[in-house]
């Protein structure tokens, strides 16, 4: 049972990554905790459920709930964090109008859905089941697993090894000297708000097809986890936050299948006191600096 | 003179008392959640009742030329419009009842003030404080502690299993108290619950439950969550690798529409129990159901057929307290009330010593898509 449970926790895990990398990156980035990066994951998988129910195949429909999403977090960006940064308020303020925004992002699901838990139509994505070693992994879960990965590849290519990546890090690290170099810091911010809400918006399409639920208030828990994952890993490390997922993911599931009830929060929490205590900057906080994403 | 006088004063008088009694016009205050949170119980609710009205008036029964009139009004799971709502009816003698609020604290708050201007309420709800609030509260559905054994009874009498897993909601009061009261039967009749998986209302991700479920040893698996989850959590099961033939089990939660249409081929074979069995159990409850059909165009559902009760009961209680009824007289007959007709549970509605409702819970299967009686 044990590497069933290794499975399904990996398989958390990487969804929860897809998740966290988009936080972290504008948190790197622009030093800014969006606190409404949940509610653009829920818009994610309510824009391709819609889409579906409306007889848009679901590929077509995972690629509108993406863009969608990654739409909404640009608008988030103009309309509530630029003017805000233009006055020189970008971090408290900002959580503050992030806080407002998911509000509202959460107000109109609720009353789109009329507070009801929605689920893709049966037969959306087949279910397969493939069993090997006395395991059972299915078709989604490797799917979940494969575009994972290959999101996570293409955007650590896109920041090392292309010109946008270079002039991410550079506005990461210093925006003034970044601007006198004639990087468009403006131009920066919008694409790091479109790429962090399509990774939210594609993991939310992933929640929503893998564990037959979408709803107004499926960002929450999301965003709670997210918090534990980017501290644990260090605020805006890629790799710290790709590693601490799948920490979370298999925890998580190891402690539902062999501990007493209720015990998986405590342990993650104390895990997260634990490392704030002996690791402030979170256990990949250098990793994530030389990576490029974090700022000085 | 005199004499003539009172002669006529006389033949009057008797004219007066030959002459048939005037028409009365009973009000009722139907208060239900018709938005917010709990709109989708009182919309149906509301459908029922005044449906049941619309009934009784046409068929007389409550004498000739009596007939009820139906106030209806919004709680909106609000507490002050609620209690303004209740205090104004309350301030019109000619209103002899509530039937309301839905549910919640909006319940007991609407209980505390009908205590305090002495006017019948009936809630929706089954929370147990309702009737502790005092004399003139009552409450419209049956309280767990009154549901659970027959759901506990069935496990254990027809599916003679004993040892059961527990998955329920470990952060909402209701749930579990419904739980602890499952597991308690099972204890009771020799019985245990081999595990008991907490999960959250915003949840969604049940593999690790599943896969340990999997491979553990269990008779029969309880779910005690909403209807959705619930479907969803069956569906996990059934995918984690859970043996087809371990009954699961849940109950008056999963009895909604949205169960079967959530978990199609997943929610086969499970377990629930239900006020009404959608359909109708009887001659009344098909006939219940087509008059709704009829009327809203769509099949009446369990909180539509709760209420098409609640009227029939009030409407039972203002009968009995005879003719001129007043609130004190409709309160009287209500700790009265026995074998009402109405088309939820066994089909005969009383309220006990301690004003619990009981007209009993239907065991329901699903069975190729449908709610149908459990054998």
């Amino acid at each position: 049972m044990i590497a069933q449970q290794l499975i399904n926790g990996l398989v958390s895990g990487a969804v929860y990554a897809l998740f966290a990398l988009g936080f972290t990156l504008v948190f790197g980035v622009q030093k800014l905790l969006n606190l409404a990066h949940g509610g653009v994951f829920m818009a994610g998988a309510f824009i391709a459920y819609y889409a579906v129910v409306s007889g848009v195949p679901f590929w077509a429909a995972a690629i509108l709930g993406t863009l969608g999403a990654g739409l909404i977090s640009v608008l988030i960006e103009i309309v509530a964090f630029r003017p805000l940064r233009a006055r020189g308020q970008a971090e408290f303020a900002a959580i503050v109008a992030s806080i407002g925004v998911d509000l509202i992002l959460v107000s109109i699901a609720q009353r789109v859905s009329d507070t009801k838990v929605l689920k893709f139509p049966f037969g959306t994505f087949p279910i397969e089941f493939y069993r090997f070693w006395g395991l059972r992994i299915s078709l989604l879960q490797i799917m979940i697993l494969a575009i994972v990965a290959v999101l996570l590849a293409a955007l650590v290519f896109y920041l090392k090894k292309t010109t946008f990546g270079r002039q991410v890090r550079a506005v990461a690290i210093n925006e003034k000297a970044a601007a006198l170099l004639g990087v468009n810091a403006k131009a920066v911010y919008f694409q790091t708000f479109f790429i962090s809400g399509a990774l939210a918006g594609i993991a939310g399409v992933l929640i929503g097809l893998s564990f037959n639920s979408i709803q107004f208030l499926m960002g929450e828990p999301y965003m709670l986890r997210a918090f534990v994952v980017v501290v644990i890993g260090g605020l805006g490390s890629i790799p710290g936050a790709v590693f601490a997922s799948l920490m979370l993911g298999v925890m998580q599931t190891l402690s539902v299948a062999y501990l007493p009830n209720g015990v998986s929060e405590m342990i993650i929490f104390a895990l997260l006191f634990v490392v704030l205590l002996f690791w402030p900057n979170g256990l990949f906080g250098g990793a994530g600096l030389s990576a490029g994403v974090g700022r000085r | 003179m005199n004499l003539k006088k009172t002669i006529l004063a006389a033949v009057s008088l008797a004219a007066l008392m030959a002459a048939p009694a005037k028409a009365a016009e009973y009000t009722v205050l139907v208060l239900q959640s018709l938005t917010g949170p709990a709109a989708f119980i009182g919309t149906g609710v509301k459908d029922g009742m005044v449906l049941a009205a619309e009934e009784i008036n046409a068929k007389k029964e409550l004498g000739d030329g009596n007939s009820l009139k139906v106030v209806v009004a919004d709680d909106a799971s609000d507490r002050t419009q609620t209690l303004s709502l209740i205090t104004r009816q309350a301030s019109d003698p000619s209103v002899l009842a509530v039937l309301g609020p839905t549910s919640g604290s909006v319940a007991l708050a609407g209980a505390n003030i009908a205590n305090e201007l002495k006017i019948p309420l009936i809630t929706t709800t089954n929370i147990m404080d309702v009737l502790k609030n005092g004399p003139w509260s009552f409450i419209l559905t049956q309280p767990a502690s009154v549901t659970i054994p027959y759901i506990g009874k069935y496990t254990v009498d027809s599916l003679k299993v004993k040892n059961c897993a527990i998955i329920g909601l470990k952060d909402n009061e209701s749930y579990v108290t419904l739980q602890k009261m499952y597991e308690d039967y099972l204890v009771a009749n020799g019985g245990k619950a081999t595990s008991n998986e907490g999960i959250k209302v915003t949840d969604s991700d049940f593999s690790a439950i599943a896969t340990k479920l999997a491979d553990s040893k269990q008779d029969c698996i309880f779910v005690s969550a909403p209807a959705p989850q619930a479907a969803n959590i069956i569906t996990q099961l059934r995918q984690g690798g859970v043996d087809p033939k371990t009954p699961i089990l849940g109950h008056s939660s999963l009895a909604s529409p949205e169960f079967i249409s959530k978990g199609g081929k997943a929610v086969e074979g499970v377990y629930l129990i239900g006020d009404w069995l959608p359909g109708g159990a009887d001659d009344f409850g098909k006939a219940f159901d087509a008059a709704f059909k009829a009327k809203h165009n769509a099949p009446a559902d369990n909180w539509s057929a709760v209420g098409y009760g609640g009227m029939r009961v009030i409407a039972a209680a203002i009968k009995a307290a005879g003719p001129n009824p007043t609130r004190d007289g409709v309160r009287d007959a209500l700790t009265k009330v026995k074998d009402v007709k109405v088309v939820v549970g066994q089909g005969l509605y009383s309220f006990d010593a301690e004003r619990i409702p009981r007209p009993g819970m239907n065991v329901l299967m699903v069975k190729d898509g449908k709610f149908v009686l459990a054998k």
